[in-house]
């Protein structure tokens, strides 16, 4: 009777064990907030093309980012040893993260690199030498610190920009939003985002259709200014309007 | 059935598990290492780098969870990894022919 007692409590034991090596402890909230940051940080680098320049820092990024999911997921780490991995995960993205600007400067967006020359129908050419027509370009408008409402000094830019879509329906417009150099990469990269949406809202405002403007943002990666001050600050928070 | 016979036939149940379970994730890191070579022979790391260095660092962290004793995470990064080589190989044009 006290062997069998023995045998059925060593089969407990080995129960619980192999219960124990399968179990899934669940990703705690912060757990998932981490990895859900560290996965929008890779993205937004990916969206900026970083696939081009740094294709092996992207794949280790994003095999990081899996790996600490996977161990926040089992149950044989504690939290510190989960933490670290989140780290190493988070340290790669900052890297990815670096490599984005160095990699727009070898490969410009295309729409960027030269305003397209506005459609406007051709004359009758009755002057021997070619006149190419004039691009037609628009001023920045530029943003508060941190903010994205449209201020009163942007409304006339904005409204000139609704009256050419407007006489020139087969144009497109693309608004990109930038940011200054204060905040962090990702945060700079959502707030040029809701720059270029606030722009892209009030021309609807006033009459063009959303189909025929997209919007990019740079974040802080592409300054107007590459100084350090409160001068060159305000020239980068804005929204350039490039014709397409 | 005797004291001596369970005991001696639960170890072996437990025995052949284990030997299953470690059986399957080599298997896995072999088909792994074996697709990883092949797109290496494609000049996946060229011509799909994406793919290529995902694969590789897929399996880099399979053989972490080797060495960790984790064969579940080490099953699931070799299949990725060997997921990633089909496509880079597919990507930089089928291979070596």
């Amino acid at each position: 009777m006290r062997k069998r007692n023995l045998f059925l409590f060593a089969l407990l034991v080995l129960a619980v064990a192999f219960a124990a090596g399968c179990a899934k402890r669940g990703m705690t909230k912060s757990d998932m907030d981490r990895a859900d940051a560290i996965a929008a940080k890779i993205a937004k680098a990916e969206k900026m093309g970083i696939v081009k320049c740094n294709p092996r820092e992207l794949a280790a990024a994003k095999a990081e980012l899996d790996h600490a999911r996977h161990e926040a997921t089992e149950g044989h780490y504690n939290q510190a040893e989960v933490d670290a991995y989140f780290t190493a995960a988070d340290k790669a993205a900052d890297n990815l993260w670096a490599l984005v600007g160095p990699c727009l400067e070898k490969n410009p967006p295309k729409p960027i690199a030269e305003p397209p020359a506005v459609a406007a129908p051709p004359p009758p050419p009755p002057a021997p030498m070619p006149m190419a027509p004039a691009p037609v370009t628009f001023e920045s408008i530029h943003f508060d610190f941190d903010k994205s409402f449209i201020r009163a000094d942007a409304k006339p830019t904005l409204q000139a920009v609704a009256d050419y879509m407007k006489k020139n329906p087969d144009a497109k417009l693309q608004i990109e939003g930038h940011c200054d150099e204060r905040g962090t990469p990702e945060y700079n990269f959502a707030l040029g985002e809701r720059r270029a949406n606030a722009a892209m809202k009030y021309l609807v405002n006033l009459g063009v259709a959303g189909s025929r403007i997209t919007t990019i943002s740079y974040g802080e990666e592409k300054p107007a200014d590459p100084e350090h001050n409160e001068a060159a600050w305000a020239k980068n928070r804005r929204d350039v309007f490039v014709l397409r | 059935m005797t004291m001596g016979r369970l005991w001696a036939l639960t170890l072996a149940v437990i025995l052949s598990a284990a030997m299953a379970a470690g059986c399957s994730s080599a298997t896995a890191m072999k088909n792994a290492r074996a697709a990883l070579d092949n797109a290496k022979a494609a000049g996946a790391e060229e011509k799909a780098p994406y793919e290529y260095y995902s694969a590789e660092s897929y399996f880099g962290l399979a053989e972490h969870e080797v060495q960790e004793g984790d064969r579940k995470g080490a099953i699931l990064f070799a299949e990725k990894s060997e997921k990633f080589s089909a496509e880079a190989v597919q990507k930089a044009g089928g291979g070596a022919k």
